[in-house]
């Protein structure tokens, strides 16, 4: 092995340290997981005769428990009809080999799998493109071979015999990419071998002392926490997509968490990390708790969309668990009302561990999935009354929601609630209950699989966030909201929904989330080619009101096209010479990043090598 | 013959008075152009902007300490109560019964284009609306507010010059009614901070829409102006700015059979101020007004045009979006477009202003006096002429409200609305009416612009002057096939290029007089290129070359630009003539053209257009010899000096005789001409 490829964390590890994680999701994803769709294959929202329900009992509105309200809503948006059941495909491409590769991985004893659906379905993400796409199986290239390595060496064997053998790469984490960055590309002819880093999500080593620990890159978020838990700690990392997504997909695309005022973002999490390239492995040897020692290649691994390196092993801060997890929530006359509070939270810098502000639309929305069992029922029958008999100025259509979330201990949680109510009540803000919070956090999880509803009945729908500077914050939702509005109403859509909601605050700004699905008619012959013409539209709109390109879902491909004027020409090419440094024959050739025009032109280049 | 495009875009047109309502108690709960969390008062508006971040930094940049930073911010709250609007429901109720019974006096029909309101209805409460309506009367003030409270329409806050504002009384009922002031002053940086900022807030905060004059000022001549785009750029800003996603624009075309200061107008133009707008003689001039019929007027909202389609793939938006608004400027690039946008909507109300039997009548009567031919000019043979025309302008694309079932009723109704301009005499032949002038001695002690043209003069001019106004509002679409047929005229095969040459050097000639905005030249022309070929005014000889038919249109569009042509003609010669070797102020480009042309005419010579008195006509003139280089302009003492090009000059003046030359007209509105100057 090459020097470049010695590396300082872990070389000689006492091997007792290390503790291994059975991960909730089995090596063969398609026995839990949905190969159509988001989630658990038990759990979806389905329809009988005319009722909905939403099955399995992972979430709270589970069991099978009719959602009288979310249907009449969804009847009222959108009418619904309904569409068949996608069937999963029986034939698959044929895989392409490059046999001196392929070879060399059986000799090696490495796991690999060469199966149809095992390559089928890896090969995409959960954008709409996706997932419509995985279902009308209209994919016509897939990944050739799927490898599990087990740990970092493994990793450094197979990108060198890639390299040598010129076979393309594709680290791919939980699949839960919403950018189109994991997405396999169509026109690749060289082999496509996929890196599945499920099998490489050990514990390596745990230091109390600094509160600090060595993961491997392939671990999933619950299953990172559940270990942490065991100790009494948690990392406080929780994207939305915490169930499936892992480390090393956090840290290739800069994702954020929810917790993040307490935890920080992914970037403030990470301390060290390893990252194997073509030319060797990419590590920064310091544990110190900051340093400054030039330009930080942490930050060029950050968000680099698997088309730099692997990354395979990651030492990271960790936290006392906290003594008390209190939600919270707050009524607001209007959102506008509702973004100067949290502005002003904001600039006190007294933000709980999470603070979302929902706009009316999506307030309703949120209040129409409530089953008749408990947790759910209720609220929006008792807010009206509290707001009816108690409170004059508040109008149902146009109040806007916050949910809370604090974490500390039981003084601390208090002294901050105490604070942000106090704050709240100046800007009219209503405490309206604990549940309400908690419910708002649940729901979270729960909207991902409405998605795959609403293609099953012609509805399509997706989110897409931005972050924008405070005071462009509510101009930008006005914005796009009225951007998506007239863009439907050229193309004679009738039944959509666009909300919004502010899911994180900063010192000089906020990340908003918007949801966007429409209904669309039976002749439309390119229903996702529509949105995402919409969608196009709606960044255009995000960008001019002064929004980013994106707070943390990347680039990927889908917003590659704005990538340029977010980082400047010569932004570009200091990526692409870092991209020609670390891979010159892109291996790691998923293309994300950079349009097509902007793409290096590796065979040229390499035949003139 | 019936002109079918018309009669059916007509068709929409319903006659208001027939409908009216008791404004004072009807119910109002009006559409809104934005719905916001909730409604502004007005008042906000101006602490909005006191509270702003730009007028914040503003003062901290002007104020020398803290106590001269609160006696400006005081200064600026004065300022703000000048300007501000203000929305008081029975000021709108009352002021809306008395507009409505001088309408009921005033008019026969107030025609309403209903279909375009209900195309505003449909967009209503999606973004913000800008109302530019045309500017041809003071009456316009009143009546968009007026349409607004009838249909519904929640009521625009509304710019006014601060010449209403000081109509003590009046001022203050309009700001309650919604107007907003603005000083005519240049230059004074305090006062435009503030205004700004206060349209920036009346665009992004405020839901009631707003209205201005896009052309600035009442068209004196009525015909289009030349564009204003100070007001239009402040209130766009926000868009290009990221701060809002679209405006919707609503040019608005407001047409009169006979404008209520067609005579104020005339002798404007030919320089004799117009009295002071005191709320005593705004009085007394609207009780002089009130007995007089003023035949029909319209209105009609054009197509409401949003900015984000018309300007989304030119502006880049994104430029703006990555640094606060508060802190930028839009470039030069955005001025542009902003005004190839203000001429885009000049021309859609243009489009959709209603032309009437008189403005035939004043083109045909004009025509017959330049070929020497009133003579033959009966009832019946105007009649045929309008058929003419009628067909004519059906082909251009003008509106054209002319009842044909019974054309001979038409006229009467039309001559007897301007019976103080053309008259009916013996054998029903038509004749222009000499005034009688002497009133106007009286304004002796006024300040003149330009020369004291004496009695004779003025009685000849008078009615002249009013004929043409009725002449102008039809060049919208008659000057560019006129500058066309005008460079062919006298020439055989005449080559494409030579013709585009020709047609862009006239272009550039009027442009200010005739609006001719340069960036849509080259559209233009090929549009026009194919009109004429389409209606066989010009055909191609091969690919080449192309010449003049014989059409009878050619010698309406002839006649159509003539007193234009001559009066560039009079004042670039006598320019050229006396003032060579010296500069000059425009004051003595005024006296010496009225002067030396009163003489010439008086003196019985008719190849003088008298027009070419017209003021306003020889300031465009000395606009479009700066802009082709034959003046230059300095500015000395903050009065414009000009000085001639001499060679440009000298080669431009040959070229217009050489134009002149090949066109046969005389001007002869009287016969006799005894002068007891002379
Ligand atoms: C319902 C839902 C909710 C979501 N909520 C959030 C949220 O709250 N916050 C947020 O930030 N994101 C969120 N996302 C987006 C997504 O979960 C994140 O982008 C996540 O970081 C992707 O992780 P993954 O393991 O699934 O990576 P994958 O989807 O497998 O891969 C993503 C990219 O990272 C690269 N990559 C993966 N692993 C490695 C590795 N070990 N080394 C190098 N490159 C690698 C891949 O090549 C690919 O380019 C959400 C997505 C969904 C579908």
């Amino acid at each position: 092995m090459s020097k470049n490829f010695d590396t300082n964390i872990a070389k000689t590890l006492d091997q007792t340290t290390i503790r291994n994680v059975e991960s909730v999701v089995p090596k063969k994803r398609q026995e839990l997981l949905k190969w159509y769709g988001w989630g658990y294959e038990d759990s979806k929202f389905h329809i009988d005769d005319y009722s909905l329900f939403f099955s399995g009992s992972r979430y709270p509105i589970g069991n099978d428990v009719e959602l009288p309200n979310f249907r009449d809503w969804m009847g009222q948006k959108f009418e619904l009809s309904v569409l068949e059941k996608p069937k999963l495909p029986t034939t698959f491409p044929e895989p392409i080999l490059n046999e001196t590769f392929y070879n060399t991985i059986k000799d090696m004893k490495m796991d690999y799998s060469v199966d149809g659906e095992d390559r089928f379905i890896r090969c995409h993400g959960q954008t709409l493109h996706d997932i419509y796409n995985i279902r009308a199986n209209k994919f016509k290239r897939i990944p050739d071979l799927i490898l599990w390595p087990k740990c970092h060496d493994d990793v450094v064997k197979i990108v060198k015999l890639a390299d040598e053998n010129n076979v393309m790469l594709i680290p791919f984490g939980g699949g839960t990419s919403v950018s189109g960055s994991i997405t396999c590309p169509q026109d690749e002819e060289r082999s496509i071998v996929v890196i599945d880093t499920s099998q490489m999500n050990r514990l390596l080593w745990l230091d109390k002392e600094n509160l600090v620990a060595c993961f491997e890159s392939g671990i999933i978020g619950q299953d990172l926490e559940r270990t942490l838990k065991d100790e009494g700690l948690t990392m406080g990392h929780e994207p939305d997509s915490i169930e499936f997504s892992t480390l090393g997909g956090w840290i290739a695309t800069r994702a954020s968490g929810m917790k993040k005022n307490v935890y920080g973002n992914i970037e403030d999490i990470v301390i060290r990390v390893k990252m194997v390239t073509c030319k060797g492995v990419l590590e920064r040897n310091i544990s110190a708790p900051r340093v400054s020692c030039g330009p930080d290649f942490n930050q060029l691994i950050l968000g680099s969309e698997g088309t730099l390196g692997i990354v395979t092993e990651v030492i990271v801060k960790v936290r006392p668990l906290p003594a008390v997890k209190k939600y919270g929530s707050l009524v607001f006359p209007n959102f506008e009302m509702g973004v100067s509070c949290l502005r002003e939270i904001a600039k006190r810098r007294c933000q709980p561990a999470s603070i979302r502000l929902m706009d009316n639309e999506q307030f309703h929305f949120g209040q129409s999935l409530k089953a008749d069992n408990g947790l759910f029922s209720k609220f929006i029958d008792s807010l009206k009354m509290f707001l009816l008999s108690k409170v004059k100025g508040y109008d149902l259509m146009k109040i806007s929601v916050a949910t809370l979330l604090f974490e500390g201990d039981k003084e601390e949680v208090e002294k901050q609630e105490k604070l942000i109510y106090e704050i709240a009540d100046r800007y009219s803000g209503l405490k309206a209950g604990e549940t309400n919070g908690q419910k708002g956090y649940v729901l979270t999880y729960v909207i991902a699989y409405i998605r795959d509803l609403g293609l099953n009945h012609g509805i399509i729908s997706e989110s897409f966030e931005t972050s924008v500077p405070w005071d462009k914050c509510l101009s930008l939702c006005i914005n796009v909201k009225a951007c998506i509005e007239s863009e439907c109403k050229k193309r004679g859509i009738i039944y959509y929904l666009v909300c919004y909601r502010v899911t994180q605050t900063y010192d000089a700004g906020a990340c908003v989330y918007f949801y966007f699905g429409f209904r669309w008619d039976s002749d439309c012959s390119d229903p996702v080619g529509q949105y995402e013409e919409i969608e196009n539209k709606a960044r255009d709109e995000i960008l001019a009101s002064g929004g980013s390109i994106s707070h943390h879902h990347g680039i990927g491909k889908i917003r590659a096209k704005w990538y340029k004027q977010s980082v400047s020409p010569i932004g570009v090419n200091l990526y692409k010479s870092a991209k020609l440094e670390l891979d010159p024959k892109n291996i790691f050739g998923l293309n994300n990043l950079l349009t097509e025009e902007d793409q290096i032109n590796f065979e040229t280049l390499n035949s003139k090598l | 013959m019936a002109t079918s495009n018309s009669k059916k875009y007509l068709e929409n047109y319903h006659n208001y008075l027939d409908k009216r309502v008791t404004l004072f108690t009807k119910p109002f709960d009006p559409l809104i152009p934005i719905k916001r969390n909730r409604r502004v008062l007005p008042e906000e508006l101006k602490f909005r902007v006191l509270k702003s971040q730009h007028f914040n930094n503003y003062l901290d940049k002007i104020s020398d300490n803290k106590n001269d930073r609160q006696q400006k911010e005081t200064e600026a709250m004065q300022i703000l109560t000048e300007i501000g609007f203000d929305r008081k429901i029975l000021v709108i109720r009352s002021l809306g019964t008395v507009i409505d019974k001088l309408m009921a006096q005033l008019y026969k029909n107030v025609f309403i284009n209903e279909q375009s309101i209900e195309r505003l209805k449909a967009i209503m409460g999606r973004q913000q609306i800008i109302y530019l309506p045309s500017h041809r009367s003071y009456v316009d003030f009143m009546l968009m507010s007026y349409v607004c409270f009838s249909y519904n329409l929640e009521i625009p806050a509304i710019a006014a010059g601060m010449d209403f504002h000081s109509m003590f009384g009046l001022g203050e009922l309009l700001r309650k009614t919604g107007a907003f002031f603005m000083r005519r002053t240049f230059g004074d940086e305090f006062y435009w901070n503030i205004f700004k900022e206060y349209m920036h807030e009346i665009i992004t905060y405020n839901d009631f829409g707003v209205e201005f004059f896009i052309e600035g000022t009442r068209s004196r001549t009525c015909k289009a102006l030349w564009p204003k785009t100070g007001l239009l750029s402040m209130a766009l800003e926000p868009f290009f700015m990221g701060e809002i996603y679209d405006i919707k624009v609503v040019p608005t075309s407001i047409s009169y059979e006979k404008v209520l200061e067609e005579q104020l107008f005339v002798y404007e133009l030919l320089g004799i101020p117009k009295p002071k707008e005191s709320t005593k003689g705004f009085f007394k001039a609207v009780k002089n007004l009130i007995d007089k019929n003023y035949g029909n007027m319209y209105f009609d909202f054009c197509e409401p045009i949003s900015l984000n389609d018309f300007l989304g793939n030119k502006v880049d938006r994104f430029r703006h979006a990555s640094e606060p608004a508060h802190i930028q400027k839009l470039n030069n690039d955005e001025l542009v477009l902003i005004t190839d946008f203000a001429h885009h909507v000049i021309r859609e109300q243009q489009k959709k202003i209603v032309i009437s039997t008189y403005n035939l009548i004043a083109l045909i009567y004009n025509q017959y006096v330049f070929l020497n031919s009133t003579e033959s000019l009966t009832i019946n043979v105007l009649q045929n002429e309008i058929e003419l025309y009628l067909k004519f302008f059906e082909v251009l694309g003008a509106i054209v409200a002319i009842d044909d079932t019974n054309l001979i009723k038409s006229i009467h109704e039309a001559m007897q609305i301007h019976d103080n301009i053309l008259e009916i005499v013996g054998e029903k032949s038509i004749r222009l009416k000499k005034a009688n002038t002497l009133a106007t001695r009286q304004n002796n002690g006024l300040k003149l612009k330009g020369h004291w043209l004496c009695k004779e003069m003025m009685d000849i001019a008078v009615p002249v002057f009013s004929l043409q106004l009725y002449c102008n509002p039809t060049m919208f679409w008659l000057s560019q096939p006129a500058i066309f047929v005008f460079s062919l005229i006298g020439r055989q095969n005449v080559k494409i290029e030579w013709l585009k040459k020709s047609v862009m050097h006239l272009r550039n000639i009027f442009i200010y007089e005739l609006v001719l905005y340069p960036r849509f030249a080259d559209e233009d022309f090929e549009k026009t290129y194919a009109l004429l070929e389409k209606l066989q005014i010009i055909c191609k000889i091969d690919d080449e070359t192309v010449s003049l038919t014989h059409s009878p249109y050619i010698n309406i569009l002839l006649s159509a630009i003539s007193p234009f042509f001559n009066s560039y003609l009079q004042t670039t010669q006598i320019i050229f003539n006396n003032f060579k070797e010296k500069k000059f102020a425009s004051k003595e480009i005024f006296i010496a053209v009225q002067s030396i042309l009163e003489h010439e005419m008086l003196k019985g010579n008719f190849s003088i257009h008298p027009y070419a008195l017209c003021l306003e006509t020889i300031t465009t003139t000395l606009l479009s010899l700066c802009n082709i280089g034959c003046l230059f302009k300095e500015k000395q003492d903050s009065v414009n000096q000009y000085s001639v090009h001499a060679e440009n000059m000298s080669s431009l003046v040959d070229e217009l005789k050489q134009y002149n030359s090949n066109l046969t007209f005389v001007y002869k509105y009287f016969n006799t001409l005894i002068s007891s100057k002379i």
